[in-house]
């Protein structure tokens, strides 16, 4: 009888973290990828990355299921391009993409997309993206260059969808098994520290390990996991984890270190505008500068103005400073007849001003 | 949570890196800096220490805050308000030689007011290497999380316990914890702080006949350096800190060492900084603009606005939510033995209300400050709740295991 119950109790267990091992599997979120996309944008951070689960239609996405931790870099590399980093958690495989890179009317031009998993990585084409955005909505006058491909978006709602590939929307069963069961420890171990917190608050484990419990008048043993292995899970899991930080934040790729101590190693990070503004602010010994024109516009939505501010200085943003930095085409600050141009470095024209 | 009375290695260790940077505030605050040379010591010696007596939690702190630092060397910083803010602040302070450079009323927009202990490291690793680049200073923020991955190996017992919070870390604070905001670092001193007030709780509950030795002393340390952590890293350390002493409370008024713990961190908090920049007449544009209550009435007047606010903290910490609601139900249910816990909970629903009142009031505009900083501020609130369902699960096996009743029947 006592065996009868004893196994009774255990199945139910089983029978109940099995139950319970989806819904932990959805908690935890193991399907992971980091998107990439390469991009001139006007305000970068108006962009959303949505992502879809659904097999049958990779292009159908939930309003809720979009990418948190969106990084718009708000920074250009030399050829003027931002770069926008997207972490995914899904619960199921990631099928498909969408793209909203603008909530108003913008001229936005893209030069790459890419999406990495853990093991894995999908890069698209020129070709391939035009496509995608050939099908996407308020989006017109696309037109292609060499490796680039520049459109309009209209309206408040503007995007396009992304299948991905099956290397990244096929988890190998290998991984899919791993982490049911992974999932259903979880559930079980839950399970187990409510049945000891609940029925036998006063229980401790005996000298095998396992865990005495009183159900009616018998008596079983649950068998729990020693604390080697618990800890050896708990480092498993941190590895992986570790794994996966790396993996989606680096790529894997730590072949940068060496050029971290490089006092100029900055290219990524600062708009050309400033690197042009810093060449004439060597060249002409400033110490105060005022930005012209949309290059100076609002004092922190301005995305050369905050980078002029930081990375150039201890030169100074000073309101009334004779120096006045505009772009080559700005006709405003060319026809001002207190102002005469003094010096020139590609897209940026350095004034002296009276007033 | 530990049998042993005498000092643990990684709390140690804990409290030498936060030595270093406490007296690199100081340093600084009079033109000079505490070299990197030191961190690099206390690392290596750690290490050896590790490596010879074969502790696991110090080994694998020692091993994240290697990985981190790769990280953080690869490539240079490229969040908007890491440049503009903290590290800006670090190279001003690096240039004029002086922490209180960014005090000097340049640049207002860049908050000159916001508390700089990463900044001043940043400045240290710059003036270490003798010049700014992009990318060195970045590993600051390692040197500022060092400490808190000690703490956190200290309260922690089990090395499996240990691995899955420093996963659960990762996890939470993932896009964030190495971008140059301080918002991760808030996170995990918040968590320690809310765990050390419920260890504090749970020893001073407990019989006093119970066969364990009173770590009140070595949590009140944990705690106060919390605080001190919390409110040299950012504004809303202010709000927090006060939280989570509001909820020691009863605790501190019956201890007295306990409660010059708690005060210290504010002391020094304000010698430090915030004394000079009320001197400075530096503030926060949060409160420079006014009409607060009026704001928070006309929204909380407007289901759109208030709808907004729920969409973002369900977005971002709906899970965490309903473990919270869990894990309340449960300690008070079983208010006997996980009273302890209750003061914590309350310190993270405070936080909760305070974030509901800030964006309530706040004078941006509600969907523009939500979408751009309800993940990174809901941070806290989530590593909080996950620190404490963990430690309130570590708890209850670990009272299992401590039961008298070795092999006998369970008493009905």
């Amino acid at each position: 009888m006592i065996r009868i119950k004893r196994n009774l109790s255990l199945l139910v267990l089983i029978l109940l973290a099995s139950a319970l091992a989806p819904v932990v599997h959805d908690l935890i979120k193991p399907y992971r990828l980091r998107v990439e996309l390469t991009f001139r944008h006007e305000s970068p951070t108006d962009s959303e990355v949505y992502f879809s689960t659904s097999r049958k239609n990779p292009t159908y996405v939930r309003s809720h299921d979009v990418a948190p931790f969106v990084t718009p870099t708000e920074d250009r590399n030399a050829n003027g391009l931002s770069r926008l980093v997207a972490y995914i958690a899904a619960r199921k495989p990631v099928t498909g993409l969408r793209l909203d890179p603008s909530n108003n009317n913008n001229q936005i031009t893209i030069e790459s997309l890419s999406v990495h998993s853990l093991f894995s990585e999908g890069k698209f084409n020129s070709k391939e993206i035009e496509s995608f955005l050939k099908t996407g909505e308020g989006i017109s006058n696309l037109r292609a260059t060499d490796t680039r491909l520049q459109f309009d978006t209209i309206g408040n709602d503007a995007h396009f969808s992304v299948p991905l590939p099956p290397e990244i929307t096929i988890p190998t069963r290998f991984e899919a098994a791993i982490w049911y069961v992974v999932s259903w420890l979880i559930a079980m171990g839950m399970l187990l520290l409510l049945k000891i917190s609940v029925f036998a608050p006063h229980a401790k484990l005996n000298n095998n390990g396992a865990l005495p419990i009183r159900i009616g008048k018998a008596r079983i043993y649950l068998p729990t996991i020693s604390a080697r292995i618990y800890n050896l899970l708990g480092i498993c899991l941190l590895g992986y984890t570790m794994v996966q930080f790396i993996g989606l934040t680096v790529g894997m790729d730590f072949s940068h270190v060496q050029k971290a101590f490089d006092k100029d190693r900055i290219s990524e990070a600062i708009p050309p505008e400033v690197f042009w503004i810093k060449a004439l602010v060597n060249r002409q010994g400033i110490e105060t500068f005022v930005l012209a024109g949309d290059l100076g516009r609002g004092e922190d939505e301005s995305m050369v103005f905050q980078r002029a501010t930081e990375y150039l200085y201890p030169t100074k943003v000073v309101a009334h400073s004779k120096w006045v930095f505009a772009r080559a085409d700005d006709q405003e600050s060319a026809t001002r007849p207190d102002c005469k141009p003094r010096d020139r470095q590609e897209g940026i024209t350095l004034y002296a001003c009276e007033k | 949570m530990r049998a042993k009375n005498s000092i643990d290695p990684p709390l140690l260790a804990g409290l030498i890196f936060t030595a270093l940077n406490l007296l690199n505030l100081v340093a600084w605050a009079f033109g000079h800096h505490v070299s990197i040379g030191f961190y690099l010591l206390t690392f290596g010696l750690t290490l050896i220490y590790g490596i010879w007596t074969r502790r696991a939690k110090l080994l694998i702190v020692c091993l994240v805050l290697v990985i981190f630092m790769l990280i953080t060397l690869n490539d240079p910083l490229t969040g908007w308000d890491a440049r503009s803010i903290w590290f800006f602040h670090g190279k001003r302070i690096f240039l004029h030689h002086s922490l209180y450079a960014p005090l000097d009323g340049y640049a207002p927009w860049t908050h000159n007011d916001y508390p700089i202990l990463v900044p001043a490291l940043a400045a240290s690793v710059a003036a270490t290497v003798g010049y700014w680049n992009e990318v060195v200073p970045r590993s600051a923020e390692v040197l500022a999380l060092a400490p808190a991955l000690f703490f956190g190996a200290h309260a922690f017992r089990s090395v499996g316990n240990f691995c899955v919070w420093l996963s659960l870390l990762v996890y939470v604070c993932w896009g964030e914890i190495l971008g140059g905001y301080m918002d991760s670092l808030i996170a995990i001193h918040f968590s320690l702080a809310v765990l050390a007030l419920a260890e504090i709780y749970r020893v001073k509950n407990q019989h006093p006949d119970a066969d364990q030795p009173d770590t009140t002393p070595r949590w009140g340390l944990v705690l106060s350096i919390s605080l001190l952590n919390l409110l040299l890293l950012k504004n809303e350390g202010l709000a927090l800190s006060a939280i989570v002493v509001v909820c020691a409370l009863p605790l501190l008024l019956k201890d007295f060492k306990l409660l010059a713990m708690s005060a210290l961190p504010f002391v020094v908090f304000a010698g430090i900084w915030k004394i000079p920049v009320l001197h400075a007449k530096v503030s926060t544009d949060l409160i420079e603009q006014g009409g607060q209550l009026q704001r928070g009435l006309q929204r909380l007047n407007s289901a759109g606005d208030l709808g907004l606010i729920y969409d973002s903290f369900n977005q971002f910490s709906h899970w965490f939510a309903i473990a919270l609601v869990c894990l309340t139900a449960y300690a008070i249910l079983k208010r006997r033995q996980l009273a302890y816990l209750l003061p914590s909970i309350a310190a993270i629903l405070a936080y909760a209300v305070v974030l509901i009142a800030v964006y309530l009031t706040t004078f941006h505009e509600l969907a523009w400050h939500l979408s751009t900083s309800a993940d990174r501020v809901l941070l806290t609130v989530n590593l909080a709740i996950g620190t404490l369902v963990l430690y309130a699960l570590a708890e209850i096996l670990n009272q299992a295991r401590h039961s008298p009743y070795w092999g006998k029947p369970t008493p009905a």
